[in-house]
């Protein structure tokens, strides 16, 4: 078993950081998007192996079904491609990415280094506990309830500034 | 290790099952919707290739495969040669979860009739049938065809729209059952007190029938090809086999979409001859039984798919909005509110 989890492990992370790579190098948005939906899927395979079924499958069903989706629905849409402004770059962009991207893994590796087992600790008592929907579900209503009702607020309040955004634009072009 | 010897086995049979399953399917489908479109329509169809036409999809097949590939100029090519297999890929993930028939005691061993019993067989479904637009999509896309982007954008706007109503009719389903899978809903339909779901369920039915005819592309919904306004949509680039694996890919979805009824809402495998619970002194014959009744099942509806294409024109695009967002949806709100203030009162 865990002689086939570490290859499935391997070959899933190598795929997720190859995809990670395309997003960042791909000349265009459309296969940036593909390349991000490829990573997306591989995180899918690497939730299933900490036995986080109900996870991957929402990782897949949101962020590669949907989300992704209205991505390339917005690229095909504009024909992205023949903008202009693709080439240009926020004025230090390269070193500024450079060095978020460098304190972004000196904090993963701190953490794994001074609690190993953070990562995969989970694993046993969710599986232990037979389904992991219902241990999903019991967790989401009870430790952490208040932050899961606090999404709501948030995504009415995109949901407003999206609406808001759009008509005001609209009167614009109408005046 | 003779565990997973037997378990890597037993997925490969299985899937080779499957695989051929729904590949002579969609083969005797187009078949079958061909000769029924016909009688409706008072002709007679495909019936001259062999004796009652059965030998029309083998006949079809080799001109598909025999047919010269061309593919247009400014086409992307690496997509373009990959959306129809993605689209044939994922048709034929969703069907693994699907219980074709109760556990059959084979070899020393209960072996359900499903490719994967796994605890959130629902959500899986979802999930890969969320994957579906891809296929069309990125086909429409790489194309370089006016035509085709429209039909791709068409799709996916359909495909996210009605799949929330998807969702939450099957969630109301789940409330009912108290489990994701597909096996523990079935069983669910035939405990006592309970009955098959499509009469405690009657919304969340008609959302799922409505749903699927939308998800699949078919009529009243196949605006994605209209072919008085887009020639194809989608595939009017593409000629041969790669045209028939975009046709495979539909009619497989249709297949799955019927079983999913057949599973969720008819009662699944159980019928007249195969008894409810299974144990280990049911005869082999009898979880037969159990397939045949749901191939039955399945096939009603799948003949009902075709009725509806020879019966229902299509629908406008700001009518299939309207129709997804303003009347669907809430329908699947409130239906799935009233169950679950009954699950919680009862």
């Amino acid at each position: 078993m865990t002689v086939v989890a570490s290859i499935v492990f391997y070959v899933a992370a190598a795929i997720a950081i190859l995809g990670g790579i395309g997003v960042v190098s791909a000349r265009s948005p459309m296969y940036s998007g593909l390349s991000l939906i490829l990573t997306l899927s591989q995180l899918a395979v690497l939730f299933l192996l900490l036995g986080a079924q109900f996870i991957a499958a929402a990782q897949i069903l949101i962020y590669a079904g949907a989300v992704m989706v209205l991505f390339l629905f917005v690229i095909a849409l504009l024909g992205v491609e023949a903008y202009p402004f693709l080439g240009r770059h926020l004025p230090g962009q390269r070193p500024l990415s450079v060095a978020l991207a460098a304190i972004l893994l000196a904090g993963v590796i701190f953490f794994v280094a001074e609690n190993p087992r953070a990562i995969t600790g989970a694993h046993s008592t969710v599986l232990q506990s037979g389904g992991n929907v219902e241990v999903f579900g019991r967790q989401l209503f009870t430790s952490f309830f208040f932050p899961f009702e606090l999404t709501a607020p948030l995504l009415i309040v995109a949901m407003i500034g999206a609406v808001a955004l759009s008509r005001s634009r609209r009167g614009d072009t109408n005046a | 290790m003779s565990a997973w010897i037997d378990i890597i086995v037993e997925s490969v049979i299985k899937s080779i099952v499957v695989i051929l399953f729904l590949l002579a399917g969609f083969g005797y489908i187009t078949l079958w919707e061909r000769q029924i479109l016909g009688r409706l329509q008072t002709r007679y169809g495909p019936i001259r290739v062999g004796p009652l036409g059965l030998f029309q999809p083998l006949a079809d097949g080799l001109k598909l495969l025999l047919k010269e590939q061309i593919s247009p100029r400014n086409v992307k090519l690496g997509i373009y040669l990959s959306a129809p297999a993605l689209s044939l890929f994922v048709a034929l993930m969703a069907f693994a979860i699907i219980p074709v028939g109760p556990p059959i005691y084979l070899f020393g061993k209960w072996r359900d009739l499903a490719l994967a019993n796994v605890n959130i067989g629902l959500l899986y479904l979802l999930a890969i049938l969320s994957l579906g637009v891809y296929g069309i999509v990125l086909g429409a896309w790489s194309s370089a065809n006016r035509y085709s982007l429209l039909g791709g954008l068409r799709s996916g706007a359909q495909m996210i729209s009605y799949e929330l109503a998807l969702g939450l009719a099957l969630l109301a389903v789940v409330l009912l059952a108290g489990t994701l899978s597909p096996m523990g809903i079935v069983e669910a339909q035939h405990r006592p007190g309970m009955t098959w779901f499509v009469f405690l369920q009657p919304i969340g039915f008609f959302l799922l029938v409505v749903g699927g005819f939308a998800e699949t592309n078919r009529a009243p919904f196949d605006l994605v090809e209209a072919e008085q306004e887009l020639i194809g949509g989608y595939f009017t680039e593409y000629g041969g086999m790669r045209w028939g694996l975009f046709m495979m890919a539909e009619y497989m979805n249709m297949m799955t979409v019927s079983a999913l009824v057949a599973t969720l809402f008819l009662g699944g495998w159980v019928g007249i001859g195969t008894g409810i619970i299974w144990n280990v002194t049911t005869a082999p014959w009898r979880q037969l039984i159990g397939v045949a009744w749901f191939l039955l099942k399945m096939g009603l509806f799948i003949f009902f798919y075709i009725w509806v294409r020879a019966t229902l024109p299509r629908i406008r695009y700001d009518q299939l909005m309207e129709f997804g967002w303003k009347i669907l949806l809430p329908l699947a709100v409130v239906n799935l509110l009233l169950t679950a203030l009954f699950v919680s009162l009862s």
